[in-house]
């Protein structure tokens, strides 16, 4: 996958195919190294798909696999065109 | 408070069983229902995200499997990564900010990380199921059938928002019957009146919530759907989301480590408002599988070895205690590190386990 270091703490993944916003990555090179092969970052990309979506998928440094959408993902959607997504929260609600 | 708040599947108090059209109060009223029932002082919901109480929960849209999970299992605390821990602060990194938040160094503070237990779990897996079906209905395409979603305009979203609502707010009124028991332990063991142990609530905070909030977006106030999943809200400085004792600091954010290293206590700001719609990290993130931490931690004795750092454990069970060990978690001071350079919140203090209660 394609990941470009925009300064000390931010990586992006760049818009391609049907995605609809970037993926921004939060991390140091010690913890993006650490994720560079977990689907994680897969998982950021696919959330950029979503209708709706505004700015960009975003993984904080803590991200790791969850169910869809990456455990430490922020996804912020647009009111009137966007969507909710369950695996966006989670089972373990609030 | 071992004795006091119950841990571990199936662990519940004799003294809380909630009739169903009470379990209907909870979910529509959250935090004020358990404060109205004695379990907490009136002013712990000025300090709770959304005041603990999200707006648009219709308990009726929470599935019948759901209310009978929940019923027996308000004010407890649950197995897997969660836990009550009693700390003390370490260090304090912003001495103005940690002020305004009433923390100081050698203070004993607990931290509870409890959620919606299995109302929210089946809340989740009852909308999959829907969602899959909407998702093919409204043509939208996925990558991954996971992501399975639904038009916000739609019924179905409009269903799960208010189910999930429902159960965040089952989520807030758990916490803080908890947290009511926790000083309730306190007193006890002091032997003072509860009043007296001027355990105040600093924050509570959600980090797997979806919902609407209002950002300025090229100039242009937008009201977006903001999924946080693992993601904690990390509010400026002046937003008017923040409670007035923390209005010139930034949202007070909770970031749990493992049960043996540290927590830390961070402040939102103005970037992370800007950047990442007012979100950052919310803990340290497994480094082992729970089956890898299991494995690595066969021959070791845990429970001897966390006594050896300074930390006693109390759990129901040695398979979580196993599953939850240290070494199973990146170090947390990593992430905040990365946090609080990036600017999306600002490093206050660090806290110390010494007493830890898993489920």
């Amino acid at each position: 996958m394609q990941i470009e270091q925009l300064d000390s703490y931010r990586w992006r993944i760049p818009r391609e195919g049907r995605m609809r916003v970037d993926g921004i990555v939060y991390a140091d090179e010690r913890l993006i190294a650490g994720v560079r092969d977990d689907p994680a970052l897969t998982q950021v990309k696919n959330v950029a798909h979503l209708p709706g979506i505004v700015g960009a998928s975003f993984g904080m440094p803590d991200i790791h696999w969850g169910y869809g959408f990456p455990i430490g993902g922020v996804a912020a959607m647009d009111e009137e065109d966007g969507v909710v997504s369950p695996g966006g929260v989670g089972y373990d609600i609030n | 408070m071992y004795k006091h708040v119950p841990t571990g599947v199936g662990a519940h108090r004799r003294d809380l069983k909630l009739s169903r059209p009470e379990l209907m109060r909870v979910l529509a009223e959250g935090a004020a229902w358990a404060i109205k029932e004695g379990f907490g002082w009136r002013g712990d919901v000025d300090n709770l995200e959304e005041g603990g109480c999200i707006r648009g929960a219709d308990p009726e849209q929470v599935s019948e499997r759901a209310l009978e999970r929940g019923a027996g299992q308000l004010g407890t605390l649950g197995s897997g990564n969660h836990f009550a821990e009693i700390q003390y602060v370490t260090e304090i990194y912003d001495e103005r900010i940690a002020e305004a938040f009433g923390l100081f160094v050698d203070q004993i503070t607990v931290m509870i990380h409890s959620g919606s237990r299995g109302l929210g779990h089946q809340v989740c897996e009852d909308h999959l199921r829907v969602m899959v079906q909407a998702a093919a209905r409204y043509g939208i395409e996925l990558p991954d059938r996971q992501l399975c979603c639904a038009p916000l305009s739609s019924p179905e979203a409009k269903r799960y928002l208010a189910a999930m609502s429902a159960a965040a707010n089952f989520a807030f009124a758990n916490r803080q019957v908890m947290a009511h028991w926790v000083r309730e332990s306190f007193a006890a063991a002091l032997g003072i009146p509860v009043e007296r142990t001027g355990m105040s609530v600093v924050y509570d905070v959600c980090h797997n919530i979806a919902k609407f909030e209002t950002f300025t977006v090229e100039g242009r106030d937008r009201r977006l759907c903001v999924h946080r999943k693992g993601a904690t809200r990390a509010y400026p400085p002046g937003h008017p989301a923040t409670p007035a004792p923390y209005r010139e600091t930034g949202q007070p954010v909770l970031i749990p480590g493992d049960m043996g290293r540290y927590s830390y206590v961070l402040a939102g700001t103005q970037r992370a408002y800007e950047q990442t719609f007012g979100s950052t990290c919310h803990g340290a993130g497994r480094r082992l599988s729970r089956a890898a931490a299991k494995r690595a931690s066969r021959g070791h004795a845990l429970l001897r070895e966390m006594e050896d750092r300074g930390v006693v454990v109390m759990a129901a069970g040695m398979a979580t205690v196993a599953e939850e060990m240290p070494d199973a978690y990146k170090d947390v001071a990593d992430v905040v590190r990365v946090v609080h350079e990036a600017g999306l919140s600002t490093r206050v203090a660090q806290l110390r386990p010494i007493g830890v209660i898993k489920g």
